[in-house]
């Protein structure tokens, strides 16, 4: 396998904006290109979920070769619900680790605040396996990480502070990051006093419906941010086919697989941006990814080793709780943060960073990939 | 109320219905069986912001149930507040929802 590095970044503001999937895609793509150094592209990833359902668009990949002039290049859409981006990229990483393409524009994209949240939470409930009874019984994903909190807080002690704890941080993150969704300071007390989505689960403990896109360029050689390994793996598509509820078994997979690839340990890590759709699925993740042993998150975001100054400094862009969470941008958007970090050139900049983890999660834990990067 | 449930003609692996295959061993002989539809609560939750086609529902219970005879199924519960650890028993299955109470 060649090696493979990140030569350019790009990203749109998150929020609610009134741009198209289009002109979203094509202001990221813009902007990872000319940082890249307009290089000649071999193929267009892009990574998408509800465009189609939300928007009304698929052939988002050609539609984005013919609009930058890339010429007649192969293009594709992948869909791993909230992991497209983190699918698309590994996509992308492996043709050109294998010498199919020597460069690759990977961009993901999404355009959800036109809806209703009600609709957006009927879409987002296609990436479950709904020819079952699960599927009819009225379980949201909100209401998936909301068993699982209940679940976690009985069988190791945790409060419901702890995942507040997790909100706090990330928007305190936030708050420094200009591409950031809510930038607005707030309290502890505010997050466990906002109304309920889904017990135990508050407002503040639930990513928002959020537009953005995310791009990278990535080239065959050593000149950008390296990428070290890509891991991925799948897990039960149903929760109540999920054999323990409180380990994602798909996130430890693609872990061991890209630990291994990258000959390093999760001790080895200096930053990382993990898959907090809820905060919930940070303290899970955190574990899964071996930062933490299982059952003790909630006692790592307390005494503070989740930040700046402790273990390892995770979401630093904000996470998809506060920079948002436009599906499928949200793995690309990782990335783009943690090539920043090692670039030295990141909000919330660790200093001397040098090894950078993204891990990405689609559904019930049915998808989910882990990157490895290094400068 | 009686619950029907699969057994697998390969692995004996009980599970709930509907499936194609024998959620272990993916196996396709499956063999329908009544069950009593007894069983303890494992986790829970109650949804306050509900998918468009249940909006008018909301909030409700959701439970995750380990049957005394084996599988784990995910259903509603048709009234109170649930809690992890509470007996509950099957009450019927309607429009490819369980529901116990
Ligand atoms: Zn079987």
């Amino acid at each position: 396998m060649r090696a493979v590095s990140v030569t350019g970044t790009g990203m749109t503001r998150f929020g609610r904006q009134g741009d198209t999937l289009k002109s979203l895609a094509l202001a990221a793509c813009r902007e990872a290109l000319r940082t890249a150094g307009h290089p000649r592209i071999g193929a267009v990833y892009a990574g998408n979920f509800l465009g189609g359902q939300l928007a009304g668009q698929e052939i988002i990949g050609s539609i984005l070769a013919k609009e930058l002039g890339l010429g007649p290049i192969p293009a594709v859409k992948m869909e791993g619900a909230c992991a497209s981006g983190g699918i698309a990229f590994r996509q992308a990483y492996l043709m050109i680790a294998a010498g199919v393409y020597d460069t690759a524009l990977v961009v993901g994209v999404e355009k959800m605040t036109h809806a209703a949240a009600s609709i957006v939470t009927e879409a987002l409930n296609s990436a479950m396996d709904n020819d079952s009874s699960e599927g009819m019984s009225g379980l949201t994903f909100p209401g998936f990480f909301g068993v699982v909190a209940n679940r976690y807080m009985h069988e190791f002690g945790a409060g419901r502070e702890h995942l507040s704890m997790v909100a706090l941080k990330n928007r305190s993150y936030a708050q420094h990051n200009p591409h950031a969704q809510f930038r607005k300071p707030a309290t502890l007390d505010e997050i466990q006093q906002a109304r309920l989505i889904t017990d135990p689960l508050g407002l503040y403990h639930c990513s928002p419906i959020t537009d953005g896109a995310a791009a990278v360029v990535i080239a065959a050689g050593a000149g950008g941010i390296r990428v070290l390994a890509s891991g991925q793996a799948s897990g039960p598509p149903l929760m109540q086919d999920i054999p323990d509820l409180l380990t994602i078994e798909a996130i430890r997979q693609a872990a061991q697989q890209a630990y291994a690839q990258a000959g390093a340990g999760p001790e080895d890590i200096d930053v990382a941006e993990v898959h907090d759709c809820f905060a919930m699925t940070e303290l899970l993740a955190v574990e899964d990814l071996g930062f933490f042993a299982k059952g003790t998150a909630w006692q790592a975001i307390e005494a503070g080793k989740l930040q700046h100054g402790g273990e390892i400094p995770v979401n630093t862009s904000g996470g998809l709780l506060s920079r948002g969470h436009p599906i499928g941008a949200t793995g690309v958007a990782q990335i783009v943060q943690i090539a920043k970090q090692l670039q030295g050139q990141a909000v919330n900049q660790v200093e001397g960073a040098r090894l950078g983890l993204a891990q990405n999660l689609g559904g019930t834990g049915a998808y989910a990939t882990v990157h490895i990067f290094g400068k | 109320m009686e619950m029907t449930l699969y057994d697998c003609e390969q692995c004996q692996t009980r599970s709930v219905p509907p499936r194609y295959v024998c959620p272990k061993c993916a196996g396709s002989g499956l063999t329908a069986i009544q069950a009593d539809g007894a069983g303890t609560i494992y986790s829970c939750t109650t949804i306050y912001v509900a998918p468009e086609r249940l909006a008018a529902e909301a909030p409700y219970a959701i439970i995750l149930v380990d049957l005394d005879e084996g599988p784990r199924v995910t259903a509603r519960l048709a009234q109170g507040i649930p809690k992890i650890g509470q007996r509950v028993v099957f009450n019927r299955y309607e429009d490819g929802v369980y529901w116990f109470e």
